[in-house]
């Protein structure tokens, strides 16, 4: 499974993250520096710094927003469409995915399934659908919605935590500034975690399974324990997999 | 003609490409052509392989890709063997 991943799904995410922050970060002083060619008066400047920086942040927070949707959100929602399809008895469905990483290996394992259930047609007609176990629905946000939602929240929450220091005068041994540097990257690394704990992670675990089961190892188990996209590819992948372990049965015991 | 150890590492290949029935259409294949695959010649492994990918991978463009692979890896095998043995 590694052989595909280039570039790992939480290395791509935590790198958007990073350009959003290094960017957002610099984007007062860039808007100050232009503001002051200007010569304008202190007023002037405190109401046009925060009113010009807003716009700009939000345009970098959509062009960051747009490439994690490219990465990530894009090629995972294609694979829920492509599962559910699948699930469904659609064995023609474009299952390909070029991201080089752990989507792309997924992809592959969903292309196996798909070939395993076309031989499973092709000897056994086919197969029923009424015979899969869950049929329940997966609720909660997409995770386009997720990235965009952190990015925003991160755009409101990040010049508010790292006012604190400052407004607090706090009197650390690095100074206010440092201190909400510190402040700000510690929110960095908080928001990262969080998405990695609750996009990544499970789909990495959902990856390797589903690798697992695509080469033969059908013993190994996926549960449904996400919400949202990866709860849906759970669940999609269970059925599919439930429906190769019942070809395989069938065929075995017409010998 | 075509040892256990040959015989595995087609499967690997074969449900690389078609999953896990792959393994399923080996034997499938294996009983249709009779007989067992060390007793082979090599125009009855061509047909025991061509009939195993045209079950097995949809894709008919991949079969030459898949079946030179298939005799690399057996080359690299007969040579680390013969290397071995040596």
């Amino acid at each position: 499974m590694k052989n595909h991943v280039r570039w790992s799904v939480d290395i791509k995410l935590a790198l958007g993250f990073l350009i959003f922050y290094l960017i957002s970060g610099v984007i007062p002083g860039i808007v100050s520096f232009f503001i002051s060619i200007f010569d304008l008066n202190r007023e002037a400047l405190d109401f046009l710094i925060p009113v010009l920086t807003l716009p700009v942040s939000l345009i970098i927070c959509l062009v960051v927003g747009l490439y994690l949707r490219k990465w990530i959100a894009k090629p995972i929602k294609k694979l829920v469409t492509a599962t559910e399809e699948m699930a469904r008895g659609n064995l023609d469905v474009d299952t390909a995915v070029e991201t080089g990483d752990e989507i792309e290996s997924f992809s592959l394992s969903l292309s196996r399934m798909k070939s395993s259930l076309k031989i499973a047609f092709d000897m056994l007609g086919p197969p029923d659908m009424e015979k899969h176990s869950d049929d329940r629905e997966i609720k909660g946000l997409a995770i386009g919605e997720k990235i965009v939602l952190s990015l925003l929240l991160f755009l409101i929450l990040n010049p508010v935590i790292t006012a604190i220091p400052i407004f607090l005068s706090l009197d650390t041994v690095f100074g206010p500034f440092i201190a909400s540097f510190i402040f700000s990257v510690i929110m960095l690394l908080i928001f990262i975690l969080y998405l990695n704990k609750s996009i990544m992670k499970p789909f990495v675990s959902l990856t390797e399974a589903a690798d697992k089961i695509s080469k033969g190892d059908l013993e190994t188990k996926i549960e449904v324990k996400s919400s949202g996209d990866i709860g849906r590819l759970e669940l999609n992948f269970i059925i599919i997999s439930e429906r190769v372990q019942r070809a395989m049965k069938e065929l075995e015991s017409d010998g | 003609m075509v040892n256990e150890l040959e015989m595995q590492i087609m499967e690997e290949i074969i449900v690389e490409h078609a999953g896990p029935l792959g393994k399923f259409v080996i034997k499938k294949s294996i009983t249709d052509i009779g007989g067992e695959p060390e007793q082979y010649n090599r125009e009855t492994l061509d047909r025991f392989i061509d009939m195993i990918l045209e079950r097995a991978v949809y894709d008919s463009t991949k079969w030459e890709m898949i079946k030179r692979n298939i005799f690399a890896a057996w080359k690299i095998v007969d040579s680390t063997l013969g290397m071995h043995s040596q």
